[in-house]
């Protein structure tokens, strides 16, 4: 089975970016351009994993974090959390709200791929 | 997408970014300085620096940076707003402007200017450290005392011991034993001694946990860095049992590397290790979380893409093949019945689910409103009055109404003839109405609705209705019925659309053309609908069309009732309000009115019709199949939202009163009302002390 | 299409359950997951053993309180409680039970027709039973517990 990637990122860029990687991986792939637009996104394309950076509109990475960890029918959904930033209060945060892990922007590649292989069954 | 496609891309944004924060900015001269202000200038540098650095544009991630640093500590108030910081954002903003723009045209950045405006930042961000701002992933180092380099086989032995806080963040323990296989052989082993027996099982806690065996010749350190996002949530110990090789490397402290050998641990140093491990609460996983801020998206409109409509035809139409093909297969498959529960009656099933699935998904791509074609009918009503000397006028509801393009453009014939029909034959001459006291000029009203899971189109007319005598006889004549043959007025009525009916004696410029009612219905059918029609002598006739609906949206307004959440069509809410108890009356037992301008209008206590309880003291009147809107008692109306429509009847089954259901974005499901079936259905069944429950069967025994 | 093959034929899997004071079991085949108990979604003037329908993945699934629907009241409100996601025909339905306590491969030869119930109207919601020292285990016919069953299931 493809897995299925939702990508959100508030930059058109790293959206088109996201996109052809994941596509060129061979995953079935979603975009939303905030948190928000994320979850409205969810109930009609069921994710296997998400990719999601952490500055946004409307609701950004953390907040739809703990908004997906708040949902019962969407236990166990890995969220990597996809960032510029490095702070450690940053990482300690997103691991409270339940982040799955969370790759460093510029993103490598094979880097993102392999993790997401790793995490979505 | 090519990488100059993508860059492009990237310096388009970056014009886009660039406006934003010079707005952002100027507002910030201004003297408004709201957190989201900051926020949004933050944001748009922040994305320009991460596009920068995908891109390795080096100058401009270097700037940037420095710049998003300072928005940062403006953002978390760590720095206040002055005068002066304004003025160096300022010049910032425009310096970050200029590098975008020599970066877009590839020149060479005068170092000797990124320096001073570098400087710039210097006054309140103090000297630049580059270690603290540097992008690293989160690595442990371990410390070297012997653990070997890559190239040399050893047994590494991995106890791991999740805790629920590991499956809660997404992670899944198979999956993470699985992927060791990267780096060589696995062989792992569980242990069940901590599970309890299943009466003491907690479904959420987690009591097993792995041996794993790992021959591999990659450095502990790579096997650490693995497990880096779940060490936190487990007890992990990564053990390497080869012997040391002494003699390759005899600078090697004996004593120290036994030392830690005989701990069964490396040593590893953290960078930045600051931060407590907060102690997981017992139920992270919360499930009441209705909190309206984070729940509830309104159906934002996510990225849009131009896609050639006669793509979209193809894949609708592959779609179209799969979903027969899949239908044949299970009827195939009945007949040589295949047990239950078995893997091909299971992929069967999924298959099905897969199918209609995507044929849901595919036919929402093409559903638009049906306003264009409706606005179309009006030229086709004046056209007929023209043509006939009659006078008429068209009136559309539900203009907003989606139905998918195809359908559409298919209703197209069907709904001109059925207006020119109501036009010619339904609405009198100017002078039989006013002789019949009505207004000399008609009305035609075409209207759309979704139903029920359908969409309803109806035309009616307020003519002169169905002449049944005339249409009996000229059946008769024409040899359709047999002569004296008793018959219904509805049975009359659809003698309309046997094929050859044509009230020929009655030929206009319009229907000498042929076009039977006959041929609107098979095109309707064809579509996979129904038409009926309904007439009463002197007051009109009214056609119904009844197409599936083959989409998934749709706006609701979204109310509570007796305690219970749903969602009712917006198209079928006439309007809300709050009454007085004095504004009502009983006018029987168990029947009550409201006076609304003047007019009574029934009233239904919505929690009562579903079962639920006593309905509150707000009302919606909606429209009803009767003559007079109904209005319905709720407790109360929150918002509008655009929902998704999630069939009932797939695993349940159709609910009198009952549309279909919906996913809120918090994941809970509320109903979709149906408020004209609710209602028939109620006032059918006045009279009973309580609204039946669905007929059992027989009553099944337990043993 | 054959299926019958030795092995098939010799063993039943079974889950095993208890509710109402009683064990039950039902084939592994059509158990699709196991979940917590989560708010149910109230369908108007539903048979009393509807407990609701519930968010699976997207997908609303209804409720039935096996208790309920066998006739032996509804089953106690706890956070305990447990929803077996079963596959019937095309419908995905949620069985509300007590607690589920194991998971059994049983011979076929051990499994006991069900009695007789004679003349009742009644139609038996046990296709077999299991005899156990503490008691038995009675074999749920899902199609028959379950109102709208497909009729892929024989």
């Amino acid at each position: 089975m493809t897995i299925r990637v939702l990508a959100i990122d508030d930059s058109r860029t790293m959206r088109d970016m996201l996109y052809r990687a994941l596509m060129g991986a061979g995953f079935e792939v979603e975009l939303a351009e905030d948190g928000e637009a994320g979850l409205s996104c969810m109930e009609v394309f069921t994710p296997d994993i998400v990719v999601t950076d952490l500055n946004m509109p409307n609701l950004n990475g953390l907040q739809y974090v703990e908004a997906v960890r708040g949902m019962a029918n969407w236990r166990g959904l890995p969220i990597l959390i996809l960032t510029t930033e490095s702070a450690a209060e940053l990482k300690a945060e997103a691991r409270r709200v339940g982040a799955t892990g969370w790759i460093v922007k510029p993103f490598d590649e094979e880097k993102l791929v392999t993790a997401i292989r790793r995490l979505a069954a | 997408m090519s990488d100059s496609d993508l860059l492009q891309t990237f310096f388009q944004e970056c014009e886009d970014l660039l406006t934003l924060m010079d707005e952002g900015l100027r507002e910030l001269q201004k003297g408004d300085a709201p957190d989201e202000t900051i926020n949004s200038v933050f944001r748009s540098v922040h994305s320009i620096k991460g596009g920068a650095g995908a891109f390795n544009l080096s100058d401009l991630v270097k700037f940037s940076h420095r710049f998003e640093t300072l928005l940062d500590e403006l953002r978390s108030h760590r720095l206040v707003l002055n005068d002066r910081i304004v003025g160096t954002l300022l010049t910032s903003g425009d310096y970050l402007a200029d590098l975008v723009e020599d970066a877009s045209k590839g020149r060479a950045v005068d170092e000797e200017r990124m320096e001073r405006h570098l400087a710039n930042f210097d006054e309140f961000l103090g000297e630049e450290n580059d270690d603290q701002d540097t992008i690293v992933t989160f690595q442990p180092v371990s410390l070297d005392i012997g653990s070997h380099q890559k190239g040399q086989n050893r047994e590494v032995l991995i106890v791991l011991r999740p805790y629920k806080s590991l499956l809660f963040a997404g992670h899944e323990p198979l999956l993470l034993i699985r992927g060791l296989q990267e780096m060589g052989l696995v062989e792992a082993t569980v242990s069940t001694e901590l599970l309890p027996h299943f009466d003491a099982l907690d479904l959420e806690e987690v009591y097993l946990s792995w041996r794993i065996k790992l021959q591999t010749d990659e450095p502990l350190d790579d096997i650490w860095a693995y497990f880096e996002f779940v060490k936190e949530d487990c007890d992990l110990e990564i053990t390497d049992f080869s012997e040391p090789d002494l003699e390759a490397d005899p600078s090697v402290d004996l004593d120290l590397n036994a030392f830690f050998q005989s701990q069964g641990a490396t040593l590893e140093i953290e960078e930045n290790e600051t931060l407590e491990t907060p102690k997981k609460e017992s139920d992270p996983g919360a499930e009441s979380r209705t909190g309206p801020d984070a729940a509830s998206p309104p159906g934002k409109m996510v990225k849009t893409i131009r896609v050639d409509l006669s793509r979209v035809d193809n894949l609708v139409n592959a779609v179209g093949e799969l979903v027969i093909q899949q239908a044949t297969l299970s009827q195939a498959l009945k007949t040589i019945r295949v047990p239950a529960g078995s893997e091909v009656a299971q992929g069967l099933d999924d298959l099905n689910q897969l199918s209609r699935e995507l044929q849901e998904r595919v036919m929402s791509i093409r559903a638009q409103q049906i306003r264009p074609l409706f606005q179309r009918m009006f030229r086709i009503v004046r056209e007929a009055c023209a043509a006939t000397g009659k006078k008429a006028v068209l009136e559309t509801d539900g203009d907003t109404t989606e139905v998918d393009t195809a359908v559409i453009e298919r209703l197209a014939d069907p709904l001109t003839h059925m207006l020119r029909n109501a036009v010619d034959h339904g609405i009198e001459s100017p002078e039989t109405r006013i002789a019949s006291g009505k207004p000399d000029s008609g009305t035609v009203r075409l209207s759309a609705e979704h139903r029920s899971g359908r969409v309803v189109i109806t035309v009616r007319d307020d003519g002169a209705g169905i002449n049944r005598a005339k249409v009996k006889q000229i059946a008769e004549t024409k040899g359709l019925i047999q002569t004296d043959s008793e018959l219904s007025d509805a049975e009359i009525d659809a003698l309309l659309f046997l094929p050859g009916f044509s009230t020929a004696t009655d030929v206009s410029n319009l229907s000498g053309r042929g076009v039977g009612m006959d041929v609107v219905r098979n095109e309707i059918q064809s579509l996979g609908g129904r038409i009926s029609i309904s007439s009463q002598p002197g007051s009109g006739t009214q056609m119904t069309i009844s197409l599936p609906l083959t989409l998934a949206v749709m706006d609701g307004m979204v109310v509570e009732v007796a305690g219970q959440t749903l969602v009712i069509p917006i198209s079928a809410i006439i309007e809300t309000l709050r009454p007085a108890d004095e504004e009502y009356s009983r006018i029987g037992p168990g029947q009550t009115v409201l006076s609304v301008r003047g007019t009574y209008l029934p009233v239904l206590d919505l929690g009562e019709c579903l079962g639920f309880g006593a309905g509150g003291d707000v009302v919606i009147i909606v429209e009803s199949d009767g003559e007079l809107p109904v209005a319905l008692r709720v407790d109360e109306i929150y918002d509008q939202r655009h929902v998704v429509i999630k069939s009932l009847e797939q695993n349940y089954e159709q609910i009198p009163g009952v549309a279909a259901a919906t996913v809120f974005g918090d994941g809970r499901v509320a109903l979709i009302l149906d408020p004209t079936g609710l209602i028939e259905r109620q006032l059918t069944t006045r009279g009973t002390s309580a609204p039946q429950p669905q007929q059992e069967e027989a009553a099944i025994a337990g043993v | 299409m054959q299926v019958s093959s030795q092995s098939q034929s010799q063993h039943r899997e079974l889950v095993a359950f208890r509710t109402a004071d009683q064990d039950f079991s039902v084939d592994i085949m059509s158990v699709r997951e196991i979940r917590m108990w989560s708010h149910a979604t109230k369908l108007p003037n539903a048979p009393e053993y509807v407990c609701g329908v519930i968010n699976l993945r997207g997908a609303v699934v209804p409720i039935i309180d096996l208790s309920a629907r066998l006739g032996s009241g509804d089953t106690p409100t706890s956070d305990r409680n447990v929803i077996i996601i079963i596959g019937i025909g095309s419908k995905t339905v949620g069985i509300l039970v007590e607690a589920v306590f194991d998971i059994l491969s049983v011979p076929q030869s051990e499994i006991q027709p069900p009695p007789d119930l004679g003349g009742e109207k009644g139609v038996a919601a046990i296709d077999g039973l299991i005899p156990r020292d503490d008691g038995m285990i009675r074999i749920v016919n899902l199609g028959r517990v379950v109102p709208i069953a497909d009729s892929l299931v024989n």
